[in-house]
């Protein structure tokens, strides 16, 4: 356990170091960039760079950048002079709403279909696992969305983009409003706000790319948990349960099962670790307002700071989760927790 | 047993061994740069050119390695890929319109080695007196694996995935060869430039479907169907060069690496761990970011990214087959009797951990595609006009609606081009399964 925290160390310090020598490619005249937040002050980047330390040699800049990450998680203005890190908070309870519903859809879809294909080999339902996981790697989530919203947006009106309507907006937005924000999940705040037509509101907007995502991220689910699935099938123990009269449903629920979970559960860790860190392209297709899109508008208008910000702050969520998944993957291995 | 080898047949294939890899490097160099000697070289189609340098050179390496090596049936290897390289020169240039100049430069070369590979000499170096008796020794030598190729066959013909697959990629290598003839460039609004998409008007409202314009026309008035067709041409292109990238980085540094091992190799793998710390597409967007303003054309940009974020992947595979190939008996019987490491890895070594790799380049296909897409549809790829599936498909995003009286008005601008992405990544994605079920020996008597 503690040789994987440390390992995680020197992951994370590359990692940082790879953002700032990435970083070191832009000359200083368009690193000051984040430094200034008053158009014309522009005149001046030479002495603004200066004052920031732009000339110095590379690892006294180093040492002051990681400081500024740590100490003030500054990580430079974006182009409309907010600072990345409050930004980023800002959007970040869009892209949690979405991933705290998703994921468990993904999981139930890709365990339950990856524990019936392997039961059931070259059934109906395997061949139907083998669709969905084909579908899952060749569709691009992007035009999926689109389609999804020409057929149940455009043409059916029931699932809308964006995260609310038009009359959420003017209510949140109407001066002498009742509505408070307390963790600023549309669900659960308007269920504490007790207003019920904003829950459905926001379920209604959940449902497409909940939608999207749970069906092209089941799939790679659904291959792994049917193939240990079949490995755990084949191992002595099924025989003997087997042998010993138990009935299939048995044998498959109580004894096959739950072995063969063990690497659908770390594979579960790593993809919601994935999903947090930013749906990008999904976001964007639905405008969902959460930190990917954000993302994806700064880097289309070159924006630096922000997209540099974001695959910083991915990256150490990712980390960090790859440790918290392995550190949980000992408890529930009982090979591990008891080796 | 393979006869004395002899001076002239030593000196052309070294020469075929060089110039092919200098031809690759063209190839590539064609791509990275553009057309180097515009005054020379006006028409130069730098795309279709760079493409047919590669392939040839590929030839030409394979060819040169038969020459070298004197295999069992080496002489009839070396002499049909000869043809078929000569064959390519001229048959190419006349139905593609590339540069003849490129292509003429090494012709003479196939020649002299088809003359070489009939002189008594090279007979003798691959085992007979004469053509007749080198091509009966040959017969017999070549059986088992014919047997083996035959049984290969039946596999692809058992799976009926793995047709499927051939049948849709051949279909779009098909769509970018002939591009030129399926949908003629040369419209003014080009401007010169066969990949820009032809537009006549400004005007934002896509038009609906009609002779002039068969899958109608986009945001911006450009061809849905020039677009597509011409498309497939950048999809291919990035495709092959990251996946290309890819293999060459992988294969060049982590062969020795992995086989040497020691601090290379170390170093390495903690570097492919920072890499892969990251999730894919968000390095890339942050390299994209950094990468145009420092001077690099967006598609290159795109490239770069995708090839600096992929290949960790790819090191760690090959990394990981060759470890495991390293420490079977045969490479210990190989390095017992005294072969040289090159030979080792050469001949024991990379045959067989070829196949995980060519398996992971053809499902990468896909998915390097699929990235690119992303990244075009996200804004940051090719410029606009750029026949590009994920730029069309961005520039159908203000019509999915379109209105009340009729919502699907504007579907075709979206549905032919995610179409075209698809069924692209689809082909590649079952080419790569059913390869894997056919080429992996450990997976193909079962």
């Amino acid at each position: 356990m503690l040789r994987r925290l440390i390992l995680a160390i020197p992951v994370l310090l590359g990692a940082v170091i790879f953002i700032f020598a990435v970083l070191q490619f832009l000359p200083p005249g368009m690193r000051v960039a984040v430094y200034i937040n008053d158009p014309r002050m522009a005149r001046f980047w030479e002495q603004v760079a200066q004052e920031n330390g732009l000339f110095d040699p590379v690892y006294v800049q180093f040492y002051h950048w990681l400081r500024g990450l740590l100490v003030d998680h500054n990580l430079g203005l974006d182009a409309n002079d907010v600072p990345v890190f409050n930004a980023i908070m800002q959007r970040l309870p869009a892209t949690v709403e979405i991933v705290m519903f998703a994921s468990p859809m993904i999981i139930f879809v890709g365990l339950t279909m990856g524990v019936r294909a392997g039961a059931n080999k070259d059934k109906p339902i395997d061949q139907g696992s083998r669709i969905l996981a084909i579908m899952g790697t060749s569709l691009p989530s992007f035009w999926f969305g689109i389609v999804l919203l020409s057929i149940f947006y455009a043409g059916l009106g029931w699932f809308p983009p964006q995260r609310y309507g038009n009359e959420v907006m003017k209510y949140l937005t109407s001066p002498g409003t009742p509505w408070r924000f307390h963790t600023g999940l549309m669900t659960i705040d308007s269920l504490i706000n007790g207003e019920w037509w904003i829950f459905i509101d926001s379920v209604r907007h959940l449902v497409l790319p909940i939608t999207v995502l749970t069906l092209l991220n089941s799939a790679v689910m659904v291959r792994v948990t049917r193939s240990s699935m079949l490995e755990s099938l084949g191992k002595d123990y099924i025989t003997a349960a087997k042998a010993k009269g138990l009935s299939k449903n048995e044998v498959v629920n109580k004894h096959a099962r739950r072995n063969a979970m063990i690497p659908a559960i770390t594979i579960s860790g790593l993809m919601i670790a994935g999903l947090l860190t930013g749906v990008t392209i999904t976001e964007t297709v639905f405008s969902m307002g959460g930190i990917g899109e954000y993302a994806a508008t700064s880097a289309r208008l070159l924006d630096i700071a922000p997209v540099i910000g974001y695959a910083l702050m991915s990256a150490v969520l990712f980390v960090l989760s790859n440790l918290i998944v392995d550190i949980l993957y000992a408890y529930i291995d009982p090979r591990i927790r008891l080796g | 047993m393979v006869g004395e080898k002899s001076l002239g047949i030593s000196f052309l294939a070294t020469l075929e061994l060089a110039l092919s890899i200098i031809q690759i490097n063209l190839g590539a160099l064609l791509f990275i740069i553009g057309n180097p000697l515009p005054s020379i070289f006006p028409n130069l189609d730098v795309g279709l050119t760079g493409i047919v340098l590669i392939i040839v050179g590929i030839v030409g390496l394979v060819l040169g390695y038969y020459m070298w090596s004197g295999q069992p049936f080496g002489w009839l290897a070396a002499v049909s890929l000869a043809v078929a390289d000569l064959v390519l020169r001229i048959l190419l240039p006349v139905m593609f319109g590339a540069s003849w100049i490129v292509f003429a430069v090494f012709l003479e070369l196939d020649v002299v080695i088809l003359y070489y590979l009939t002189r008594p000499s090279a007979t003798a170096f691959f085992g007979g007196e004469d053509i007749r008796s080198v091509l009966d020794k040959q017969r017999v030598e070549m059986q088992p694996r014919l047997k083996e190729i035959g049984f290969t066959l039946k596999l692809v013909r058992k799976s009926s995935l793995s047709i499927i697959g051939t049948a849709i990629v051949l279909f779009y290598v098909f769509l970018a060869l002939f591009a030129p003839i399926l949908a003629p460039p040369g419209d003014i609004s080009q401007g010169g430039d066969a990949m820009m998409i032809w537009h006549h008007g400004e005007s934002l409202i896509p038009t609906a479907p009609n002779p002039v314009n068969p899958f109608g026309t986009t945001q911006g008035q450009f061809d849905i169907y020039y677009g597509c067709i011409w498309g497939t041409r950048s999809a291919l292109r990035i495709g092959i060069l990251v996946a290309g990238g890819f293999l060459l980085i992988g294969l060049i540094i982590v062969i020795v690496a992995a086989y040497y091992g020691g601090w290379m190799d170390e170093i390495l793998m903690r570097l492919t761990d920072i890499v892969l710390a990251f999730p894919g597409l968000r390095l890339s967007m942050a390299l994209i970011v950094v990468l145009v303003p420092t001077g690099f054309q967006r598609l290159d940009a795109v490239m770069l990214s995708l090839t600096i974020v992929g290949w960790p992947g790819y090191a760690r595979l090959i990394r990981g087959e060759i470890l495991r190939v390293k420490n079977e008996d045969y490479v210990e019987a190989a390095k017992s009797v005294g072969c040289s490491d090159f030979r080792i890895i050469g001949r024991h070594i990379l045959p067989n951990s070829i196949y995980a790799v060519l398996i992971v380049f053809s499902l990468d296909m896909g998915t390097i595609v699929l990235a690119a897409a992303a990244l075009s549809f996200l804004g940051l790829g090719a410029s606009l006009g750029y026949a590009d599936w994920g730029q069309m498909i961005a520039l159908s995003l203000n019509w999915i609606y379109g209105n009340p009286s009729s919502p699907f008005q504007y579907w075709f601008t979206f549905v032919v081009p995610g179409l075209f992405i698809s069924m692209f990544v689809l082909g590649w994605n079952l080419l790569g399964d059913a390869l894997r079920d056919i080429l992996d020996p450990t997976l193909r008597r079962k």
